[in-house]
């Protein structure tokens, strides 16, 4: 396992004091002018760690939902984490910490089967370093902070454009790991946070269930033509993406009533939005009109909901079913349902 | 997952007290959490408290097909709707099977219903009732509110209206600036959230503002959930704000 004790800190430490000689500049540790290109690999050792270094730990999960901008709920449980380093991870609830809906059984089984979405997009991650260097800048140099009795180092972004947004994550010293991640709101509301209350990195994983996607996905290139074959139809990405956000991966996902959907994931360099789409045809699911539709106008009807910083949309447009979720405007998640005259 | 497995979940599915002789189960780890999981789902959906049917739908039912009965008599609608459904012949090896059972009769029967057509629920069907177990009441309302007598209005009410109701001038001239006022308010509060109505603009479909995550698909649904965590939580100021 790479060892980046010393050279992350020092790369972080560099790569601050040479990109931006203070605070509130852009993110561009490696690769920035002055900064040795041999650092680099710094980064994609924290992009690669939740992937390739073999470990088991605790953690707290923390989410806050705020309704009308004064009424908070949040809610805390437990979860043990484990990564064979070759790729394979497994997410198991444990307990509620603050009382949860519409039950704890239920509602740890509901985590329990998201634990293949959680681990790949939930988690804090550096999904794309462009991206990520374009779209947040760092507020501080960072500090050494102890987490799950681990040496690690905290750094604060903030994503460009979105006031308030502050997002304190914490490495960890030797594999890269996040070990702690917290994303703050304006008025310093904790939005969402994930904090290892242990890590052991020589578990004992014969006992894991590791996972197994249920949605049959299938990740595929999309210039290599192969989606087609794969999907039934052809394949085509928005004409419009919300704004800083890149292409992050591309798939065939079959949803609940075994029909293919072609799924493309987007970026910001952390956050995600998702859009998907396929042909629509016999037996497709029908959403249950709505009294506007039942007036008979014909043009095609996007549903749109919002569940406090995530919205999603999804209708029938031009003969495809299309769904777009994600936590960026109303307005950017609609474009990206416009589909050619 | 292995064909072992299959073959175990199987059994599981179709028997679940077989566990404990479930030989599979003892040695694979992933059917131990598979079924570990399974349990407590099937615990979960058999804890939810059963709602019953409200006492007075059994009496409505009768009540209205008693009605319709005594309305229509034998041309009532639901009589002459069942009329109107297509005979399906019975296949005559049904016949051969009622006038001399055999003891190939498992096997024949087997043969019999793999042979007979599937006929699937049509889509619209389950759309509308869907649509209806929705909101029953809106519907009720919908179906029977065309039905009502449109009155009118007394020929007395347009040749006299009542004093009053004339407009007074003082409060006119008062309430005028003030209406003025509350409607520049109420225009720059309008401009002043605009990003969140983005139903202003023409993306070339209509969009509605829905207030449950269930009016969404399934796979909306799943990916929504992973995105907040499950969490189905609304704010207030979106309720019954659809467009």
């Amino acid at each position: 396992m790479l060892k980046v004790t010393r050279s992350l800190l020092a790369t972080l430490l560099l790569g601050v004091t040479l990109s931006s000689c203070g605070v509130d500049q852009p993110v561009g540790l490696p690769g920035t002018p002055g900064v040795p290109a041999a650092l680099q690999g710094e980064w994609n050792q924290i992009q690669l760690a939740p992937w390739n270094t073999r470990y088991q730990g605790e953690r707290l999960v923390t989410v806050t939902v705020e309704l009308d901008g004064s009424e908070r709920v949040q809610t805390r449980y437990t979860e043990l984490v484990s990564s064979d380093g070759s790729g394979r991870f497994n997410i198991l609830p444990l307990q509620a910490e603050t009382p949860v809906a519409p039950d704890e059984p239920t509602f740890l089984t509901l985590q329990a089967q998201r634990e293949g979405f959680y681990y790949r997009y939930r988690d804090f991650r550096i999904r794309d370093l462009e991206a990520f260097r374009e779209n947040y800048r760092h507020l501080d140099t960072g500090t050494s902070v102890t987490v799950a009795g681990r040496s690690a180092w905290e750094v604060r972004f903030v994503r460009n454009g979105k006031k308030g947004r502050v997002y304190a994550v914490a490495f960890d010293l030797e594999t890269g790991l996040v070990l702690r991640s917290n994303e703050y709101g304006p008025r310093g509301l904790l939005l969402s946070g994930l904090e290892f209350t242990s890590l052991d990195l020589d578990p004992d994983l014969s006992g894991v269930a590791f996972f197994v996607p249920g949605n049959d996905e299938q990740g595929f290139d999309l210039e290599s033509g192969e989606g087609e074959g794969i999907l039934g139809f052809k394949p085509h990405l928005p004409k419009s993406v919300p704004a800083g956000f890149v292409l992050y991966e591309t798939a065939s996902v079959t949803d609940d009533m075994g029909y293919r959907w072609f799924k493309a994931g987007f970026t910001d360099g952390v956050e995600m939005v998702f859009f998907l789409h396929r042909e629509r045809g016999a037996g497709t699911f029908d959403l249950p009109m709505t009294a506007t539709a039942k007036l008979a106008t014909p043009r095609d009807e996007v549903r749109l909901f919002r569940a406090g910083r995530v919205s999603a949309a999804q209708g029938t447009v031009r003969g495809q079913d299309l769904i777009v979720i994600g936590e960026a405007s109303e307005r950017e998640l609609l474009q990206m349902l416009r589909m050619e005259e | 997952m292995l064909p072992d497995c299959n073959t175990s979940r199987d059994r599981l599915l179709a028997d679940p007290e077989c566990a404990s002789k479930e030989e599979h189960l003892r040695e694979c780890v992933d059917c131990q959490v598979w079924w570990a999981r399974a349990r407590r789902v099937s615990e979960s959906i058999t804890s939810l408290p059963r709602i019953p049917v409200p006492a007075e739908l059994a009496s409505a039912v009768e009540a209205t097909l008693a009605e319709g009965r005594s309305q229509d008599g034998p041309d009532s609608l639901v009589e002459r709707a069942l009329r109107s459904l297509p005979r399906v012949p019975a296949p005559a090896i049904l016949d051969d099977l009622v006038l001399d059972p055999s003891p190939l009769y498992t096997g024949t029967t087997a043969q019999l219903l793999t042979g007979l057509s599937r006929v699937r629920t049509p889509n619209v069907l389950e759309r509308l009732v869907q649509e209806e177990l929705e909101a029953p009441a809106r519907h009720r309302v919908e179906r029977f509110v065309g039905d009502l007598e449109r009155p009118t209005v007394p020929a007395a009410l347009d040749e006299s209206p009542l004093p009053q109701l004339r407009p007074n001038r003082g409060l006119r001239s008062f309430l005028a600036p003030v209406a003025a006022i509350a409607a520049g308010l109420v225009l720059w509060g309008n401009l002043g959230t605009r990003d969140h109505q983005p139903e202003s603009i023409d993306y070339g479909f209509d969009v509605v503002r829905v207030t449950s995550p269930e009016q969404l698909s399934p796979l909306a649904q799943s990916i929504l959930g992973g995105l907040t965590t499950g969490s189905r939580l609304t704010p207030s100021s979106e309720k019954g704000r659809a467009q």
